[in-house]
């Protein structure tokens, strides 16, 4: 009997099973969630397919003037 | 035997939780990691170690920038990054016909630095009418390839793709013969100009060359402001 009146207060400070019930759902989601967001970013790690890249081609013409002997001459292509 | 007190499940629950949260973390920025590497290193003293080399595509263009200059014109005028142009726009090789001359219009060199050959596409954000406002009917954008480098370290590099038996687009470019295949572009159009570039160390370039035709009337639209236009190349794993 002395066993069962000590053992009644260390019960009293566990904490009730409503929140063991909530801290168990917390962990499945965040599992879960894990899970699905590892899975989610699988494929960025993943070989590519393409690659691209670009460049440029550029030029200026300047304002004419009237052509003569001094005009640029036609090149070879 | 007796049943654990609440408290210690709590306990239990929130290291979970803590583990969950953190290898999540951890894995995404390992996966980040991985993807930004290219290189795999690693020393083996004895026994066996086995690797599976995953397949990288993956192309650069080392030199992504013609640049013409400026000049005027008065008649249809030439341009060329295989040739000293007139005037004063820009000259891309020297005089002599040297090729490997650098300069700002010497052509685009676009490199397989990748581990698997690939097939490289071309388009352009502009064509001859579209570069040019004047004289419609003589303007002109073209592009040929020639297989290597610019430099022409190698000469080699463009191979045939087996399923298609197709290789460099547009074929017989020479420097030797100084022959350009001259392809004329147009607008957005997707041209396969290499069907299977090599990746090796020796042989994974090819040089782009461009020929404007500027005409005759160009100087009396739009003088003085920047033309400009956007090659795009994109490489694909060969089929």
């Amino acid at each position: 009997m002395d066993e069962i009146t000590t053992a009644q207060p260390q019960q009293d400070m566990d904490v009730s099973r409503k929140t063991v019930l909530v801290m168990l759902v917390i962990t499945i989601m965040v599992v879960a969630l894990g899970v699905w967001t590892v899975l989610d970013n699988i494929e960025y790690a993943s070989p590519v397919s393409s690659k691209s890249s670009q460049s440029n081609v550029a030029l200026v013409i300047l304002p004419s003037e009237a052509a003569g002997p001094g005009a640029p001459e036609t090149g070879l292509a | 035997m007796k049943d654990l007190p609440d408290n210690v499940l709590v306990v239990l629950l929130i290291i979970t939780i803590s583990i969950s949260v953190a290898g999540t973390v951890l894995t995404l920025g390992l996966m980040n990691d991985l993807q930004s590497r290219i290189e795999l290193t690693g020393k083996a003293t004895q026994g066996n170690v086995e690797l599976i080399v995953l397949q990288l595509i993956n192309m650069d263009v080392t030199i992504a920038e013609i640049n013409f200059g400026s000049g005027e014109v008065s008649s249809a005028t030439d341009l060329s990054t295989e040739q000293a142009n007139p005037g004063t726009f820009s000259p891309c090789i020297e005089v002599g016909g040297i090729y490997t001359s650098p300069g700002e219009c010497r052509g685009l060199q676009v490199e397989n630095i990748g581990n698997v050959n690939i097939n490289v596409t071309l388009n352009s954000t502009e064509d001859g009418n579209s570069f040019f406002l004047g004289d419609n009917l003589t303007d002109e954008f073209r592009f040929a390839i020639a297989e290597g480098n610019i430099t022409r370290d190698y000469t080699d590099s463009c191979k045939t793709n087996g399923r298609t038996g197709l290789s460099i687009y547009p074929q017989d470019t020479s420097y030797l013969t100084g022959f350009m295949n001259w392809t004329n572009i147009t607008k957005s159009f997707i041209y396969t100009v290499c069907h299977n570039l090599s990746f090796a160390t020796d042989a994974k370039s090819i040089v782009v060359e461009v020929n404007l035709t500027v005409p005759g009337d160009e100087g009396s639209f739009s003088p003085g402001t920047e033309r400009s236009s956007i090659l795009s190349f994109v490489a694909e794993s060969v089929d």
